[in-house]
């Protein structure tokens, strides 16, 4: 059976558009999702530091024990940029996201914790 | 739906009853021939849509739980041939049958299944009501599969799971919405095709 398979300059137009929205929020989305409601809190010794969103970039300086540790936010994370331990395991933990987790200077007694904000007031969910 | 006394034909010189004859259209009224065979039609369209979405629900997940919507063949090529009120039985039907059918009814993939199939057969209604000459087929069955998708991402982040990190499936979904749309509107149009030409539908 004979079918002309024919696609109109509106489907065209339609699927071209439809593609680059998905490009577009391929590439813009991880860094919108991640860092919205999550913030990163610092602690330094006993106490809290202070309690930061992750979807504004800054350097944050904490003082400890053993000199300045500087916390930098970019892109939707959080990581340490320089401390003055000696073995700096701390810069080469990684960085924090959405996913959760601690980075800890134990020398210099830092913390930094991960806190999302509140999810419509529910305490937990289970599935 | 429509029923009545089965000999009432005045064709056949049966006895008129003045005073007591239903209106047209009124439940009734003698169904025609036309409308049992649209009737007929519809059901076995019906039908159709109800195997595939359950066949469908039986292959195994590749990639997340990402399906071709096939069912939408069916759906689409009922508004072309019967309609948007017709259509849209047709899918609220396939998707009750198929949920009963595979045992999902009332689970949350019920809800997935139904609220992405009436996203994607209104939209599909909206724009063949707007732009049937200018969208083809193809466009159609894009939009629908499109609409289909996100709704279902919407649906499952508004009451399933509160975690906008859902969201980052949307290019995929979108993606995947296009490209199976775009091979459903071939096959339906293949289908309206083949089945106007073995009913004698008037094309």
């Amino acid at each position: 059976m004979r079918l002309r398979a024919y696609i109109t300059w509106s489907d065209l137009f339609l699927v071209a558009a439809l593609l680059a929205l998905a490009g577009f929020l391929f590439f813009v989305s991880s860094r919108w999702i991640v860092s919205r409601g999550t913030q990163v809190e610092i602690i330094a010794g006993e106490k809290s530091v202070g309690v930061y969103p992750l979807d504004q970039d800054r350097v944050i300086e904490v003082t400890g024990p053993l000199g300045k540790t500087e916390v930098e936010i970019r892109d939707g994370r959080a990581r340490i940029r320089s401390s003055p331990c000696l073995n700096k395991i701390c810069m080469r933990m990684g960085e924090l996201g959405a996913a959760g987790g601690c980075i800890v200077c134990a020398p210099n007694e830092v913390v930094l914790r991960l806190r999302s904000g509140p999810v419509d007031g529910l305490d937990a969910v289970s599935r | 739906m429509v029923s009545g006394p089965t000999s009432r034909n005045r064709e056949d010189g049966s006895l008129p009853r003045p005073g007591l004859e239903p209106r047209r259209g009124s439940p009734g009224e003698q169904p025609s021939e036309e409308r049992v065979q649209k009737l007929a039609r519809l059901a076995l369209l019906l039908a159709l849509a109800t195997a595939i979405h359950t066949a469908e629900a039986m292959l195994p997940m590749t990639v997340v739980w990402f399906r071709f919507g096939f069912t939408n063949i069916v759906s689409l090529a009922t508004l072309y041939l019967f309609g948007f009120k017709d259509a849209l039985l047709l899918t609220v039907g396939r998707v009750l049958l198929g949920s009963l059918v595979t045992g999902l009814f009332g689970s949350p993939a019920f809800l997935l299944s139904m609220s992405g199939g009436l996203a994607a057969i209104l939209g599909m209604g909206l724009f063949y009501r707007c732009c049937a000459p200018a969208l083809s087929e193809v466009g159609i069955s894009v939009i629908g599969a499109v609409l289909h998708n996100v709704t279902q991402l919407g649906v499952a982040y508004w009451l399933l799971i509160r975690n906008e990190g859902v969201f980052l499936l949307l290019p995929v979904m979108l993606a995947a919405g296009v490209g199976a749309g775009a091979l459903n509107g071939l096959a339906a149009r293949f289908f309206i095709r083949h089945f106007k030409k073995i009913t004698m539908m008037p094309s």
